[in-house]
């Protein structure tokens, strides 16, 4: 996966906006790709992504040079992510999961991409954040250990849970 | 037997997930109306808590403040700007705007030319995106660019500094920054 | 010595013809960004295309025009597109929205844009819309280059036939005939290709073209 070069990180650390832009162009789909995946709402997802590139603006000062800068960012995307998912559990109650529900009962004939993102809305946030940032994303398990704080035992745990849950709920679609 | 099935299942579910989104001009204009111009020096911070907790009059004249000093410094920059020479009447061009089976064919006699690009709304009037090619044994600079039907607006620029229009094709009239280009007409293929 | 012409454009150059997407980031100046990035969200917001926003601003800055002059062209380019987002409805393409704000520009009122799309209301006007730009820049009033264009519209013509109006009437004015005398000829031309016999509802106006 191709990176972004690291005078261009570091222009924009130094204060140059245009740098920052060029970032923000060579980010913002795969922040978008990440959030969707994250939250299942578009509304909810363009604001994260929004946040999280508002947020590595004010904070790329303290970026230490040289380090990695994918999982740092990523690091803030997951933790805006996370903050809209706990917004929405304390104003959403618990009317989303009881739709989807219902929808997965009706679901004869629909499409596997919208199976799959159907199943991976069911996951447990941490085990969807794990799996979306190693099979989607191409994190190894020390970068995603970097960008959510857990180690790198726990992820393989949750990514592993992942695919489990993925290949149990999807195997029925695929035989269907 | 089933282990290769499952792999398959979970192959196919990447390949859904994989997929970027379409560039999305609105959220990335957000980003940068929100960044640009915002200070991340202490000052920068306690002018954003100001505005967002003090009487309005006075942070409106803090912001009034940020304003001034913002207009300032781009009007310091945008005077450095002026980049291009006025067409030298010494120097004679040839250009031709050419429809051709590989797209629109841009030609600029320009024997003493160091280099020639093509600008226009095509690709954004960048200097850079498209430049022309001297012909071996000729003074001719030549470029294709393949062009989606409609009328364009181009010019030249030669050596980097030099903006010349087509003295052969149609002039576009530009009223808001006073340098004409010239016009093309790109037909629809196939039809 | 001219080569100009049209050769025809194979499908397969034009299939390659990618419009990109012009960046903000290519602005050079922080606070010109800001306020083209703001022009942006409103128009994506209105529904109206945000690329010729970007476009605009780095047209001026490439021209070396003043950061203040570059937003004033860009938010009187964004009500253009807006107004011809209005006038052209339904929009059937972005592009179509574009041309409009430019044969706004150009001089053409609000109900020359809705004549054109009543004409052809399920094809795209953009190409009629840049051709009849095209002869008003060459000096044909707005309301007989929009007449003219509509009439070759409503009798059948083609996209391609009305970008060859548009060219040869731009070669003809080029070589010195008047703008009028030359849209005259040349829609006559396309006429007898279209309805044999046609050429004579079009009485030819100043003398010999």
């Amino acid at each position: 996966m191709n990176s972004i070069s690291a005078e261009v990180i570091e222009r924009a650390k130094r204060g140059d906006h245009q740098a920052f832009a060029e970032l923000v162009e060579w980010y913002h789909a795969r922040a978008l790709r990440f959030a969707r995946l994250m939250l299942d709402d578009t509304q909810d997802a363009e604001d994260a992504v929004q946040e999280a590139f508002v947020r590595v603006w004010d904070a790329l000062p303290r970026f230490r040079e040289g380090a990695p800068f994918e999982p740092w960012f990523f690091r803030v995307l997951a933790n805006r992510c996370r903050t809209a998912i706990g917004r929405r559990a304390r104003h959403q109650t618990d009317e989303l999961p009881i739709n989807l529900a219902d929808e997965r009962q009706e679901s004869d004939g629909v499409e596997f991409g919208d199976e799959v993102r159907r199943v991976l809305e069911t996951l447990p946030a941490e085990q969807r954040e794990a799996f979306l940032l190693h099979h989607v994303e191409g994190f190894d398990y020390d970068e995603i250990a970097a960008v959510t704080g857990a180690r790198s035992g726990a992820l393989r745990m949750r990514v592993k849970r992942a695919i489990d849950t993925l290949r149990t709920k999807l195997g029925g679609v695929v035989n269907a | 037997m089933r282990e290769g099935r499952e792999d398959d299942i979970l192959m196919r579910a990447v390949a859904v997930l994989r997929p970027l989104p379409a560039r999305h001009p609105r959220v990335i204009a957000r980003i940068l109306a929100t960044t640009a111009g915002r200070s991340r020096s202490w000052a920068g911070r306690l002018q954003r808590w100001m505005t967002a907790s003090v009487p309005r009059p006075l942070a409106a004249a803090v912001a009034g403040l940020t304003l001034v000093a913002g207009y300032v410094v781009g009007v310091r920059r945008d005077e450095s700007t002026a980049e291009f020479a006025a067409v030298s009447a010494s120097t004679p061009v040839r250009t031709v705007a050419n429809v051709a089976g590989q797209g629109v064919q841009f030609v600029l006699d320009a024997p003493s030319a160091r280099s020639v690009a093509v600008v226009g709304d095509f690709n954004e009037w960048s200097a850079t995106a498209s430049p022309l090619v001297r012909e071996p044994g000729s003074g001719a600079w030549t470029t294709t660019v393949a062009l989606p039907p409609g009328r364009h607006v181009y010019a030249f620029i030669v050596d980097g500094v030099r903006w010349t229009m087509d003295p052969h094709a149609p002039l576009a009239p530009d009223a808001d920054f006073g340098r004409a280009g010239s016009v093309v007409l790109v037909p629809e293929g196939g039809r | 010595m001219m080569r100009l012409g049209w050769l025809g454009c194979c499908a397969a150059a034009l299939l390659g013809a990618q419009e990109s997407e012009p960046s903000l980031a290519a602005i050079r100046d922080a606070a010109l960004r800001r306020v083209i990035a703001a022009e942006v969200v409103a128009a994506e917001e209105r529904g109206t295309p945000s690329a010729p926003l970007i476009e605009k601003a780095l047209e001026g800055q490439l021209k070396g025009a003043n950061a203040a002059r570059i937003g004033e062209a860009v938010h009187a380019l964004a009500l253009r597109l807006a107004a011809a987002r209005d006038h052209l409805r339904p929009v059937l393409e972005l592009d179509e929205v574009k041309v409009g704000a430019d044969a706004l520009s150009a001089g053409l009122g609000p109900a020359d844009l809705k004549k054109l799309r009543a004409a052809w209301p399920n094809r795209s006007v953009a190409m009629p819309l840049g051709v009849v730009t095209e002869l008003v820049t060459r000096g044909v009033t707005p309301p007989r280059a929009t007449k003219m264009v509509l009439d070759l519209m409503k009798r059948g013509a083609t996209v391609s036939h009305l970008a060859s109006l548009g060219s040869e009437v731009q070669r003809d004015v080029s070589t010195g005939r008047a703008p009028d005398a030359a849209l005259d000829l040349r829609v006559r031309g396309i006429m007898s290709l279209l309805t044999p016999g046609a050429t004579a509802v079009l009485a030819p106006r100043g003398g010999k073209p």
